[in-house]
């Protein structure tokens, strides 16, 4: 079960990712099921990919391969800060953000394909 | 259905839990050499010479991963487990593909469809690299499906986000080409079909460059594997006037078309079978749901599906080569491999298939001048939402 569980971290990675890359899925249960298929394959692909290249360098020990997926989904973390700027003090939430804006589909008022939003997360 | 098909997979399970030939004598077992303590060589090794030691490792490297996370006890539940999540993902891109570019309810039957198909199902069970390469491939191509979307009325943010989007279908490709060596020649087809949609719409340089530089990375990992690591591949160690003997026999591209033929009827029962079904939302979709038409009364053809129908065509092109110059004898490739091929491009076909049936935006928006984009979005979902009620 534990190594099931494990792959809850790439496709966590996949899902924050696939966020930050802002890609115009509108909003509703279909976007959510788009990028939750999005998430797992990203997450499936690029942790494959890090595995290889984890052996051929002979690092591949579970703590090294944790701490790899950890710095991916990291990584994707800041990305997704990054593309959505958390609510700066001059809105009072009622109106879009400068970053909303430029991405009209995706605002913070339907909380679906955005639970991984800078909003929620920070 | 969706109970049903967990059902089936998980009977399979219960009676083959490593999965069916492929699966132990190839990806698992290769697994359990990546996974294993500096044993990784063997994986690759030429003395597997029966087991194809030249195929990518990307899913054998995915479940070598989760069995050093649980202490490398090479429980036969987790290439199981993934090979479940596998076709999950594609379930779930191909309804969210679809009801994201074309409505819920064409998504949603589309996820029907999929689900109707025995072999498609049967195949999670098997724990082969099929499903994980039919994801990569239906991803990347509803990717470039969003890529290509219309962006006649778009805001320069909603261009990079299509651009994005091709970068992200570059990255499904090449992860494609880790899987399987069928993925390289997804990743020839993909390129050649956005090369030509950029030539015949003249529109789509961006995405191009974004497929490109999406591809690049992973494109180049999995041609260091094969030039560097993999054992050599028999298919290309024959001559070419060898090759063209094969091609000029038509014996061979009557077996071909033969089985491929009686693989197509197998798919699954009359009644639930996935490309009656398919034809027929396309037929009703395609002639019911469009709102406008061509002076000539003719539906107008989807641009965002045509880099989709020239790629899934070539591929299945592709394959008919393959086999007709396949080295090995034809009817043992036809008879072990052609319900496999199928199983690997029936999520893309069928995206591909129903991104026709438009139920695109024809009529203008009517926007007040300095409205937002927010409200651009609204009124698309009302029209969407008109349109749907039309049906």
């Amino acid at each position: 079960m534990i190594a099931l569980a494990s792959l809850l971290l790439p496709i966590a990675a996949g899902w924050v990712w696939c966020s930050a890359l802002r890609l115009r899925f509108g909003k509703g249960l279909m976007a959510l099921a788009l990028q939750a298929g999005l998430a797992i394959a990203l997450g499936f692909g690029v942790s494959s990919a890090l595995f290889f290249l984890l052996n051929l360098a002979g690092l591949a020990n579970v703590g090294l391969v944790a701490l790899c997926e950890m710095a991916w989904l990291t990584g994707g973390v800041f990305a997704l800060r990054r593309s959505f700027p958390a609510k700066d003090a001059t809105n009072d939430g009622t109106t879009n953000t400068a970053a909303q804006e430029s991405s009209p589909e995706r605002t913070w008022k339907w909380t679906g394909v955005h639970m991984a939003s800078p909003r929620l997360l920070f | 259905m969706a109970c049903l098909a967990c059902a089936i997979a998980a009977n399979a399970y219960s009676a083959a839990p490593h999965g069916r030939w492929d699966a132990w004598a190839i990806w698992n077992l290769r697994a359990k050499y990546i996974a294993g303590d500096h044993t990784w060589s063997n994986a690759v090794s030429p003395l597997l010479a029966q087991t194809h030691p030249e195929y990518p490792l990307g899913t054998s490297s995915l479940i070598a991963r989760t069995w050093v996370y649980g202490g490398r006890d090479f429980d036969p539940s987790v290439p199981a487990g993934i090979a479940g999540l596998y076709a999950l993902a594609t379930l779930l891109v191909v309804i969210g593909g679809l009801g994201v570019t074309r409505g819920p309810t064409i998504g949603l039957l589309a996820g029907c469809i999929l689900l109707s198909a025995q072999s498609w199902v049967g195949e999670v069970g098997a724990q082969y690299a099929d499903i994980p390469l039919g994801l990569y491939f239906v991803s990347a191509l509803t990717l470039l499906a969003l890529a290509f979307a219309d962006e006649s009325d778009a805001t320069a943010n909603a261009r990079h986000a299509n651009t994005r989007a091709a970068i992200q279908a570059g990255v499904f490709a090449a992860f494609a080409a880790f899987t399987k060596n069928e993925g390289l020649a997804f990743v020839a087809a993909l390129l050649f079909a956005i090369v030509l949609a950029v030539l015949l719409t003249s529109a789509g340089r961006r995405q191009l460059r974004g497929f490109a530089l999406g591809l690049a990375p992973g494109l180049v990992l999995a041609l260091l594997f094969k030039v560097f690591i993999a054992a050599h591949d028999p298919e290309v160690s024959q001559s070419v006037g060898a090759m063209l003997s094969k091609m000029g026999t038509f014996s061979r591209w009557g077996s071909i078309l033969s089985v491929l033929g009686a693989r197509l009827l197998t798919l699954g029962e009359w009644y639930a079978h996935p490309v009656v079904l398919a034809a027929a939302v396309w037929f009703v979709f395609r002639r019911a749901a469009t709102p406008a038409r061509n002076e000539d009364g003719k539906a107008p053809f989807p641009k965002q599906a045509l880099p989709l129908w020239i790629a899934s065509s070539l591929m299945m092109a592709m394959y008919f080569g393959a086999y007709l110059i396949t080295p090995a004898d034809l009817k043992w490739q036809l008879d072990t491999s052609m319900d496999r091929l199928l199983v690997q491009m029936l999520p893309a076909v069928l995206v591909s298939l129903l991104l026709a049936t438009a139920m695109e935006q024809t009529e203008p928006l009517e926007l007040p001048a300095a409205a937002d984009a927010n409200a651009r979005n609204t009124s698309t979902r009302k029209f969407r939402k008109k349109a749907e009620s039309k049906l």
